[in-house]
C-alpha cells in the first residue's frame, strides 16, 4: 500500500495532539485569575458565543462515526432520525440558558450539584444529582476512549486503512495458538485435527467464532463442550498492538492537557475540533457529490447494492429490522433535544456564558452549523453506499470516504488528515470535558461537601489532578478488552441524563412550589425507567426487530425508546411528589424568583 | 435587535411583579416548546405519511434528494433555521444577569454565619 495517507492523517493528528496540548498549557494561564474552583471548573463565567454556541451541544465522537453509519446502514431514512437537530440550537440556549445563568451567579454555583444545592437546601438533592451525572459520564466517557484509540489505528501507516475490509481480526486461530494449546493438553489429536479447517480465517467477534468453533467441534463430538470452547477462544485472541499503542497516546494526550487546563482547555480543543469538523463535512461533500454523478445517481445505486427500504422508512436492513417505526421517529424527535437541554456537560457551559447577548448570537451560530453539517453528511453517506457498497466496519464509513475521495488529488493526504482529525478532535473534546465534569463532582460536591469542607485551593487542585489520572486509567483498563456497542452505549448515557435531569432542571428554574422530595422522585424516576427498560432489553425482552442491530439494546417498550418513559415518569413524579409534599420554605425561594437586589 | 425588557417593562423591574429575567426566560422557554411541538407534528407526520413504505418507482427526486426528504425534512429543518434567527434577534431579550454570588468556597459554614438573610 502506499503510506503517503496514512503518514498525512498521522502527521495531521499529531498536529491536533500538539494544537491540543498548546491550548491547555494556554488555558492554564487564562485559569489562574480568581480562585481554583471558579477558574478551573468555569473559566471564570467568561464564554464567549462562538466557544458557547459550538461545544455546549451533544457532538461527540458519534458525531462522526455513530451516525454517519447508521446512514450508510439504513439508508435516508436517518434523515428523519437526526431532524430534531433543526431544534437543538433553539433548545439549548432558549430554554434554560438565561436563567441558569443568573441563578448560577446568585447562588454562586460552580456545578450543577451545586445549584440543585443551593435552591433546594439539601445537600442529599445535591449528592444525588452529582453521583447520577458520574455514572451515567463514565459510560459515555469509557466508550469515547475506544473510539479515539480506534482512530489512531486507521491513521496509522500500514494498518490497512487503504485496503477496505482487512482489519485485525479480533479471534484467529493460528498454527503457533494450536500448539501452545496441545502441549497445555487442552486438545487431542482428535480435536486438533477437527479445528484445521478454521486456522488462518479471522473472526470479529466471540459469539462468532464460538459458533464457528461449536460446528466443527460436533465432527470430534465435542461441540457442546463450552470450556473447551472458551480455552480455545482464549488461545486464538489476537492483541491488537495498534490498538493499546493509540488507547496509550490516546489517554496521555488528553488526561494530559485537561488536568493542566480543566474546563477552559475542553472548551477550547471543543472548538477547535467543531471547526475541523465544519471543514471536513464541508470539503468532503464537494469533493464526494459530483463524483459520483449527483446525490440521485448515488441514491439509485446505493438501492441496487442494498434495496428499494433505502429510500424510505422504516429503513433498509438486511435482517429485516424495523430500524425507523413510527414510535421510534416521534422517540428520537424527543432524544435530540431533550439530551441538548438535559446534559450537565451542557449546562455547565451555559452557567459559563458572559452574558445573554452570547446567548442569542450562540442560538444563530449553531442554526447555521447544523444546518451545514448534518445534511450534507447524509449525502455523503449515500454517496459512500454506492461506491463503497459491502463496508465490514460501517463506523469508517467517513475516515474511509475521506480516503476514497483524496486518492487522486495533489495534497489529498492532507485532506484526509484533516477528515480524520476531526472525529478524533471530537473525541478528545467529549473526554475533555466528561473528565472535567466528574472531576468537579468527586472533588467539590463530594470531597469539598462531606469530607473536607475546608480544604485549600492547594488541596483541591491536588485531588482533581488525582481524579483525572484516576479515571484515565480506569478507562484504559476498561479498554484492555475493548468494549464494543459505542454507539449504544451513547444513546444509554444521553438518553439516560435527559431523563434524569430536565424535569428537574426545569422544576429548579420555573418552579416555586418545587420540592426536594418532589426533584429528588423526579431525578430517580426518570434514571430508573431508563435503567431498568435497558436491564430488560439486555436480559433479552422486548421485540429484537426495532432500531439499531446491536446486542446492548433497550426494551423498547410500545417500539418507543427509553428516554419517552423516562421523561414521562420523571414529571409525574416531580410535580405529585412535589405536591403531595409540604411547600418549600418562602424565605428560600424569594431570593431565586425576585428581582435581584429588591427583595422587601 | 431584541428589546430590552428593563424599559417595557418600566416601574416593575424594580421587582414588586417578580423578576424580569424570571418572566422573559419562562416565555421564551413557551415559546420554544411551541416551536418545538409545532416541527415534531409536521417533521414527523409529513415523513411517516409520504415517506414509509413508498415503492421505489413512485419516488422522485428534488435535487438528489428523495421527495419525502426534501418536503418533510429539508424544508422545515430551513424553517426552524429561520425561526432560531427570528428568535435569537426579535424576541429573546436581554438582561442584566445579576452580580456574581461573592460566597467563599466552603459553602458548608452554616447559613447565619454566612451573614446572610
Amino acid at each position: 500500500m502506499s503510506g503517503g495517507a496514512g503518514l498525512g492523517a498521522l502527521a495531521a493528528l499529531a498536529a491536533v495532539i500538539v494544537m491540543s496540548v498548546w491550548l491547555g498549557a494556554v488555558a492554564q494561564r487564562a485559569v489562574q485569575r480568581g480562585t481554583f474552583v471558579k477558574g478551573y471548573f468555569l473559566g471564570n463565567r467568561a464564554l464567549g458565543s462562538w466557544a458557547m454556541a459550538l461545544t455546549a451541544t451533544v457532538q461527540s465522537g458519534g458525531t462522526f462515526m455513530g451516525y454517519p453509519s447508521l446512514v450508510y446502514t439504513h439508508g435516508w431514512v436517518v434523515a428523519l432520525w437526526i431532524s430534531s437537530y433543526m431544534i437543538v440550537p433553539l433548545a439549548s440556549f432558549g430554554v434554560l440558558g438565561k436563567r441558569l445563568a443568573q441563578l448560577s451567579r446568585r447562588t454562586g454555583a460552580i456545578t450543577v450539584p451545586d445549584l440543585f444545592r443551593a435552591r433546594f437546601d439539601s445537600p442529599a438533592a445535591g449528592l444525588t444529582a452529582s453521583l447520577l451525572i458520574m455514572f451515567f459520564l463514565a459510560f459515555m466517557m469509557v466508550a469515547q476512549f475506544k473510539a479515539g484509540a480506534s482512530i489512531m489505528k486507521i491513521a496509522w501507516p500500514g494498518s490497512g486503512a487503504l485496503a477496505l475490509g482487512d482489519d485485525l481480526p479480533l479471534y484467529q486461530l493460528d498454527p503457533q495458538a494450536l500448539n501452545n494449546l496441545s502441549s497445555a493438553s487442552v486438545l487431542d489429536a482428535e480435536t486438533r485435527r477437527a479445528l484445521e479447517p478454521l486456522v488462518g480465517r479471522g473472526f470479529a467477534s466471540r459469539a462468532e467464532f464460538d459458533a464457528a468453533l461449536k460446528l466443527v467441534l460436533a465432527s470430534a463430538q465435542r461441540g457442546e463442550d463450552s470450556e473447551l470452547r472458551s480455552a480455545i477462544i482464549r488461545g486464538a485472541e489476537q492483541t491488537d498492538w495498534l490498538f493499546y499503542l493509540g488507547l496509550a497516546i490516546f489517554t496521555v494526550t488528553v488526561v494530559g492537557y485537561s488536568l493542566v487546563g480543566g474546563f477552559l482547555a475542553a472548551v477550547w480543543t471543543d472548538l477547535f475540533q467543531s471547526v475541523l469538523m465544519f471543514a471536513g463535512v464541508v470539503v468532503l461533500f464537494v469533493l464526494v457529490v459530483p463524483v459520483v454523478g449527483g446525490l440521485e445517481v448515488a441514491s439509485r445505486k446505493a438501492v441496487v447494492a442494498t434495496g428499494p427500504a433505502f429510500l424510505s422508512g422504516p429503513g433498509y436492513a438486511p435482517d429485516g429490522r424495523q430500524f425507523l417505526p413510527l414510535g421510534m421517529a416521534v422517540s428520537y424527535f424527543f432524544f435530540w433535544v431533550f439530551a441538548g437541554i438535559g446534559s450537565p456537560a451542557g449546562m455547565v457551559r451555559v452557567m459559563a456564558t458572559n452574558s445573554t447577548a452570547t446567548l442569542r448570537r450562540s442560538i444563530v451560530l449553531l442554526a447555521g452549523y447544523n444546518w451545514f453539517i448534518y445534511l450534507p453528511l447524509i449525502g455523503i453517506c449515500v454517496a459512500a453506499r454506492a461506491v463503497m457498497p459491502a463496508l465490514e466496519q460501517s463506523d469508517e464509513v467517513i475516515p474511509r470516504m475521506s480516503l476514497w475521495a483524496t486518492r487522486e488529488l495533489t495534497g489529498g493526504s492532507f485532506i484526509t488528515g484533516l477528515i480524520l482529525a476531526a472525529p478524533f478532535g471530537a473525541v478528545m473534546a467529549t473526554v475533555s470535558s466528561y473528565l472535567v465534569v466528574i472531576a468537579s463532582g468527586l472533588v467539590r460536591d463530594v470531597y469539598q461537601k462531606f469530607v473536607n469542607p475546608s480544604a485549600s485551593d492547594m488541596v483541591i487542585r491536588r485531588l482533581s489532578y488525582l481524579t483525572m489520572i484516576v479515571m484515565g486509567t480506569i478507562a484504559v483498563v476498561a479498554n484492555l478488552r475493548p468494549i464494543q456497542y459505542l454507539q449504544a452505549l451513547v444513546l444509554f448515557s444521553g438518553g439516560g441524563q435527559a431523563a434524569t435531569f430536565v424535569v428537574p432542571i426545569l422544576m429548579l428554574a420555573y418552579w416555586r412550589r418545587a420540592t426536594t422530595a418532589g426533584v429528588l422522585a423526579a431525578m430517580l424516576g426518570g434514571a430508573g425507567t431508563v435503567l431498568g427498560l435497558f436491564v430488560a432489553g439486555w436480559l433479552g425482552y422486548g421485540p429484537s426487530l426495532v432500531g439499531q442491530a446491536t446486542r446492548f439494546r433497550p426494551y423498547y417498550l410500545l417500539n418507543c425508546d427509553p428516554i419517552i418513559w423516562g421523561l414521562a415518569v420523571s414529571l409525574v413524579a416531580g410535580i405529585g411528589v412535589s405536591l403531595l409534599t409540604k411547600p418549600p420554605r418562602a424565605e428560600l425561594i424569594r431570593p431565586l424568583f425576585a428581582g435581584s437586589g429588591s427583595e422587601p | 435587535m431584541p428589546r430590552d425588557s428593563t424599559t417595557r417593562t418600566g416601574s416593575n423591574a424594580a421587582g414588586s411583579n417578580g423578576d424580569p429575567l424570571l418572566r422573559s426566560a419562562r416565555r421564551e422557554a413557551i415559546v420554544v416548546f411551541a416551536l418545538w411541538l409545532a416541527a415534531i407534528v409536521y417533521t414527523v407526520g409529513y415523513s411517516y405519511t409520504f415517506g414509509y413504505d413508498r415503492p421505489v418507482e413512485s419516488i422522485s427526486y428534488i435535487y438528489g434528494v428523495p421527495d419525502w426528504v426534501m418536503w418533510g425534512i429539508v424544508l422545515p429543518w430551513g424553517v426552524s433555521t429561520v425561526a432560531a434567527i427570528w428568535f435569537a434577534w426579535f424576541f429573546m431579550t436581554d438582561e442584566p444577569l445579576g452580580d456574581e454570588c461573592e460566597r467563599p468556597d466552603d459553602f458548608d459554614v452554616p447559613r447565619d454565619a454566612r451573614g446572610e438573610p
